[in-house]
């Protein structure tokens, strides 16, 4: 604690300030100059230790950590300097002085054990002498016979190198006689190295030229290189396609002595590209493939077909030929934006897009892009369709559609007539009825006593003929009515149609004696309202047809017809003769005259209107005096095509 | 001009459906005051007391109002429709009785507050029955709206 307290407190001792008589020019003096020497003599050791890492070779270099140490220690005796000009720490001063003057005498002392051994090195200067020296010596060497001693040497290094190549690689003299073999030479080829030294190369693989050997020979002798495909035969008989690069080798005065070969096999890539162009033209449109500069590289022969150009005048010219000169700069501008960022697609979609044929004629086309990755970059291919037999079609079907269109409108404005006829004929035809039968009846009750029995039976006559008329425009109005109305479908129960419509029977079969079965019939698909008058028309036909027979037995059930559910009403009446059965369903169409049986012949047209509309059908079965069976279906398939229907006769409806 | 309290309006312009009309209603002694007016105009001015009704008083209504549809001038749903809208004649039953039983007409009629649609039988003695029964419910069973039903005191 003591030591500390001196060593750390200020003690009794006064700054050094004082001695200055706190000068303000002298402290400052002394605080600047110490400073600036504590700074550097820390930055020297930095930078030592800078140059001693990099410099590991370097002799005796513990040498320039000791003499950073005691740097360092000096450095520090003059931060105590400034320090001490305030504070009185002379004991803490005294130490880092005391510290400092050991790192001194031990770095003199060290230095002159050290100095003598570091003037025995020989100097860098005298180094690069003896190399220069020694390289001169070799350049004097001018000897042919080493220096193909050293190139020898250096094909032996790279053959190990030259092994690792799947190229086959050989190099052969000037008479073609084989001198290097590599591996890559003997799997492609199935010689070893022994075995094809020596032998002349072209005998050896029959190799097929592109063009005369001597051609290529002399290219090679003239330009120090040829590139081209040679076709060769392997050892086991089979021929394979080689992209073959030959360089010359020349000793130092430029003069040929051999040749060396780098064969790659590309049968395969080769064969792929056939199948490739096979596949091109196979394809049903005609397809155009650019390079990135835009430039035709591939055509097939729908293009040549479709544009009226040779392949030759194609390829190498800009894509552009084949578009309307009006549209040609815009393309320029399309096309290097979709190089940017290639993608299938549909080109244009939406816009009207054309071609152009080489006698400058245009057509409507489709187009369809996409990209291709090659070895050359990516290509853009694209698929082109004439569409101008499409477009008449289209054009076709949007005539017919407009003159459809019209047909409809006409419909309509007939439907919309046969409203406003049915409406009058509602309205005023009924009117001098009511009038016609009103004042026969106001004669015939209030004036009897004027009236002889003939005339009162022929007012009664007239009375009937106009009542009757009157139910015939109800009866027709109520046939319109059917054809016109908005059908709603719903899933309907058709029992509670027939029981309904049992309850809806015209009065009079109070005393007969009727035998009903009725058959469960489930649900259908079907508007309740207009099937409903199915029913009542059927059975009402039923109940009044069988008033002869003395027990009258009327059936409701269903059947199956080709899997699909048939309901029927059949009674024992007095039926009808099937060879009439097809006039049944017309309007107006009687089987039984008036007298025997009354009706207007618009029931069952009225029943057949409601079953077409529900896109179902409706028969008859019978023999006269035998009974009758009326039967029927719904919607050939119930379902999906049921509500469409509704659709169909909504439109046509008012 | 008409002092007496008219029971029921008539507004037909066919003259044989106008005379069976009358006939029918005489022959169920229902009612003694009947007028009957040929078209839609006369129709509002006898009802609204103005053109050569301006001298009738609206304190002197028809406690029912027979109205074809199909007439000249101005049709019977125009005719119903405005005194329909009209505080001074709205509370007044009026019956289509019409020759026509088309849905687009019943409906209208509906819609602008009928009170009853009757479509004419053309047999005269269901027309006669018809007839007889709306003179009988709404003369003699139906209450008649009280004055304060018009607006008036």
């Amino acid at each position: 604690m003591n030591f500390l307290e001196q060593a750390f407190g200020s003690g009794d001792y006064m700054p050094h300030g004082y001695c200055y008589l706190w000068n303000a020019h002298l402290v400052w003096l002394h605080v600047v100059s110490d400073s600036l020497i504590a700074l550097s003599y820390f930055a020297i050791p930095v930078l030592l230790l800078w140059f001693v890492r990099k410099r590991r070779d370097l002799p005796f270099h513990w040498m320039f950590v000791l003499f950073g140490v005691f740097i360092v220690a000096c450095g520090a005796t003059h931060v105590m300097e400034v320090w001490n000009l305030w504070h009185a720490d002379y004991w803490l001063s005294g130490g880092i002085k005391a510290i400092t003057a050991a790192a001194s005498v031990s770095t003199a002392g060290l230095l002159a054990y050290v100095a003598p051994k570091v003037l025995s090195l020989q100097g860098l200067d005298q180094l690069v002498q003896a190399k220069s020296s020694l390289e001169q010596e070799i350049s004097d060497l001018r000897n042919d016979e080493l220096r193909s001693l050293l190139r020898e040497a250096a094909y032996r290094d790279q053959a190990a190198l030259l092994d690792i190549t799947h190229d086959a690689i050989l190099v052969r003299d000037l008479q073609s006689k084989i001198t290097y073999w590599n591996r890559g030479a003997a799997i492609l080829y199935g010689w070893s190295r022994e075995e094809a030294g020596g032998r002349i190369s072209h005998e050896l693989l029959s190799t097929v030229f592109p063009a005369p050997v001597s051609e290529i020979e002399a290219q090679v002798l003239s330009t120090g290189s040829w590139d081209g495909e040679l076709i060769h035969r392997k050892r086991d008989g089979s021929t394979i396609i080689v992209s073959s690069r030959w360089a010359l080798e020349t000793d130092d005065s430029s003069k040929p002595i051999a040749i060396l070969e780098s064969n790659r096999d590309i049968t395969g890539s080769r064969r792929a590209e056939k199948r490739f162009e096979n596949l091109l033209e196979s394809a049903p449109d005609a397809m155009v493939i650019v390079n990135h500069a835009g430039q035709i590289a591939l055509v097939n022969s729908q293009t040549e077909k479709l544009f009226g150009y040779e392949r030759k005048e194609l390829i190498g010219q800009a894509v552009e030929i084949l578009v309307p000169a009006s549209r040609r700069s815009a393309h320029v501008g399309h096309r290097s934006g979709y190089s940017q960022a290639p993608h299938p697609r549909e080109m244009g979609e939406g816009l009207d897009l054309h071609g152009r044929r080489k006698d400058g004629t245009e057509f409507p086309v489709e187009i369809s892009l996409s990209p291709l990755e090659t070895e050359d970059g990516t290509l853009i291919s694209s698929a082109i369709r004439d569409i101008s037999k499409r477009r008449e079609a289209t054009e076709k079907i949007r005539n017919l559609n407009s003159s459809l269109q019209h047909k409809i409108d006409e419909l309509n404005a007939v439907t919309s007539e046969m409203e406003s006829f049915s409406y009058s004929v509602s309205h005023d035809l009924r009117a001098p009825l009511r009038h016609i039968d009103g004042f026969a009846r106001i004669l015939k009750e209030e004036h009897a006593a004027e009236l002889s029995p003939e005339a009162d039976r022929y007012l009664t006559r007239v009375i009937d003929a106009a009542n009757r008329m009157g139910t015939l425009i109800d009866d027709l109005l109520s046939l319109g009515r059917v054809g016109r109305r908005e059908m709603t479908l719903g899933r309907v129960s058709l029992d509670d149609l027939v029981r309904q419509s049992m309850a809806d029977l015209p009065p009079g079969t109070e005393n007969r004696v009727i035998e009903w079965r009725i058959e469960p019939l489930g649900e259908a698909p079907c508007d309740s309202g207009l099937l409903k008058l199915v029913f009542s028309n059927l059975l009402s036909n039923a109940v009044k047809f069988t008033r002869t027979r003395q027990a009258a037995v009327i059936e409701v059930g269903i059947c199956k017809i080709k899997g699909t559910p048939a309901y029927f009403v059949r009674d024992n009446g007095v039926g009808f003769d099937s060879k009439y059965a097809d006039k049944l369903f017309g309007v107006f169409q009687r089987l039984h005259s008036q007298q025997d049986f009354e009706g207007t012949g618009v029931g069952l047209a009225t029943v057949r209107r409601i079953i077409q509309r529900h896109g179902g059908k409706i028969w008859a079965e019978s023999e006269l005096d035998r009974g009758a069976t009326f039967l029927f279906t719904l919607a050939a398939t119930p379902g999906p095509s049921a509500p469409q229907e509704a659709e169909v006769f909504k439109s046509n409806g008012r | 001009m008409d002092a007496k309290p008219i029971e029921i309006l008539l507004v037909e312009d066919n003259e044989a459906d106008a005379e069976l009309a009358l006939h029918a209603l005489r022959k169920s002694k229902l009612a003694n005051h009947i007028h009957r007016v040929q078209d839609g105009e006369e129709a509002l001015d006898f009802l609204f007391c103005r053109g050569p009704y301006s001298a009738r008083s609206f304190d002197n209504a028809p406690q029912l109002i027979l109205l074809d549809l199909k007439l000249p001038k101005i049709d019977g749903l125009q005719v119903l429709q405005q005194i329909k809208t009209d505080a001074r004649t709205r509370a007044i039953p009026v019956i289509i009785l019409t020759s026509s039983k088309e849905e687009r007409d019943m409906a209208s009629g509906y819609q602008s507050g009928v009170n009853s649609y009757i479509q004419k039988p053309v047999n005269f003695a269901d027309f006669q029955d018809v007839v007889r029964q709306l003179g009988m419910y709404w003369l003699l069973i139906n209450s008649k709206p009280p004055a304060s039903a018009f607006g008036r005191a």
